[in-house]
């Protein structure tokens, strides 16, 4: 929402489930340094470029701690090092019981995984590792 | 049950903040301050013009509030004024010497049982209550105007009306009682056409800003399409959602409502003054102050004038909070 800073967009659904600001506060701002978007806290959302309004999206998905956590291309728009920090950021919610599907065209990202893959392949569904076909 | 905890849950220490305008409200102690941006902006909700329309409804529901008590009050003193009195007419045709009549009269009124006072009325008293109408003119005296004597009657216990007029008739000629029952039910018979008149135009008032809300949240809904979306993303229920509606046209309904009922209190205060400066003659002005007793409003009308505030922002919030309602039903 564009009237409203980083911080009070990532902490919307806490908000909404009626949670108290003060139970929560420290964890917005954790979140928020952990997806380093930490300076930029107090900024709304028509000053921030397209990775961080990506980042912003992404910590405000996760910070309610939802069942299933879809994510599409999370790590298109960001440099390498958040992408592995988003990445982390995912393994971590899995470990605490949100299941993770993440939709990408980055094998590099897939390699870092243990992880169940489905591969789209000329519209063929294939459970398993990839098949990189020389063309 | 769910409206007894919709009211636990309300966030009442932030209210404070959704009433006064966003400068004042910055500078309130931390408690009251809504706890972070408000997520449905207050400005694409509530205009200048929606508030100019709400305050003016406000005014017009007080003023008629108000004159509809204030001619209950002036009638039920009156009433009371008048059945602790009777009234005894003395024909002066019919009589050589008057005077005497009446000192004869008055005795035989004052031995009666339940009588509390005799109170003899001279020709200048009833020339008096003709000045209004006919001016004060010696002519008067030439006239044979009725004599009175006015009758208190103790109220603890009340004398049988009917066998002192019995009583009169038989005693004395040209001798006539008047127990003002006619003007009783007339005065009863015109506060209760007040209060129907009153109770329509309130009903109207109260219509037309229902009217108005209404319209008002649907724009204010499809102004604010995107948050209610980003909302329903988050998980918002619909509850919340009208909760962020809500509030703002409470806050404009207190807002508005104050402005509409000090307007009125004004009026009121300056009302002795308007009613000399529009009474015109001194019959218009008789008229007006039996109706309406001397134009001022007591503390309980005042009361009246504080609760129209509470009932008009309520209005708007529920109002509100059910238009959200419906059209949130047309979106999903």
């Amino acid at each position: 929402m564009d009237h409203l800073t980083t911080w009070e967009n990532v902490a919307l659904p806490l908000r909404v489930m009626g949670r108290n600001e003060s139970d929560y506060a420290d964890d917005v701002t954790d979140l928020l340094h952990w997806v380093g978007l930490g300076n930029r806290i107090h900024a709304y959302p028509e000053t921030l470029s397209g990775g961080e309004k990506q980042r912003a999206a992404i910590a405000r998905a996760v910070i309610g701690r939802p069942e299933l956590l879809l994510a599409d291309e999370p790590t298109g728009n960001v440099d390498p090092a958040i992408g592995n920090r988003l990445l982390r950021l995912f393994v971590e919610l899995n470990r605490l019981g949100t299941s993770v599907i993440i939709a990408t065209h980055d094998y590099g990202l897939m390699e870092q995984l243990e992880a169940p893959r489905l591969m789209l392949q000329e519209g063929q569904l294939q459970v398993g590792a990839p098949q990189i076909t020389a063309r | 049950m769910t409206f007894l905890s919709d009211i636990k849950d309300y966030p009442w220490t932030s209210l404070l903040a959704g009433v006064l305008p966003a400068r004042l409200a910055a500078r309130l102690p931390k408690r009251f301050r809504a706890p972070s941006s408000q997520i449905v902006p207050p400005a694409s909700v509530a205009g200048r013009a929606l508030t100019i329309v709400i305050a003016i409804m406000t005014f017009l529901a007080c003023l008629t509030a108000g004159g509809v008590y204030m001619v209950h009050q002036s009638a039920s003193a009156w009433v009371d004024d008048i059945a602790s009195e009777v009234t005894i007419e003395l024909n002066p045709l019919e009589t050589a010497d008057i005077e005497k009549k009446m000192t004869l009269v008055a005795l035989f009124l004052a031995k009666q049982p339940g009588v509390a006072r005799v109170k003899p009325m001279s020709a200048d008293d009833s020339a008096k209550l003709l000045e209004p109408w006919l001016g004060s003119t010696a002519a008067l005296s030439a006239l044979p105007v009725p004599r009175l004597i006015a009758v208190e009657i103790d109220r603890s216990e009340p004398p049988d009306i009917e066998s002192i007029q019995n009583a009169l008739t038989q005693n004395f000629e040209g001798v006539t009682l008047d127990d003002h029952r006619r003007w009783q039910s007339e005065i009863k018979l015109i506060t209760r056409s007040t209060a129907l008149g009153g109770i329509a135009v309130l009903a109207l008032v109260a219509a037309a800003t229902i009217a108005v809300i209404v319209s008002a949240t649907r724009s204010a809904m499809a102004t604010n399409r995107e948050i209610i979306e980003v909302l329903h993303f988050v998980g918002a229920n619909d509850r919340f959602i009208s909760r962020e509606f809500e509030q703002h046209f409470l806050g404009l309904g207190v807002r508005a409502g104050l402005v509409g009922a000090i307007a009125a209190a004004v009026t009121f205060l300056l009302m002795p003054f308007l009613l000399s400066l529009l009474g015109g003659g001194s019959v218009t002005e008789a008229e007006t102050r039996r109706l309406l007793g001397n134009g001022e409003l007591d503390l309980g009308g005042y009361f009246l004038l504080a609760l129209t505030v509470v009932v008009v922002a309520a209005l708007c919030m529920v109002t509100s909070r059910l238009g959200v309602f419906r059209v949130l039903k047309t979106y999903a």
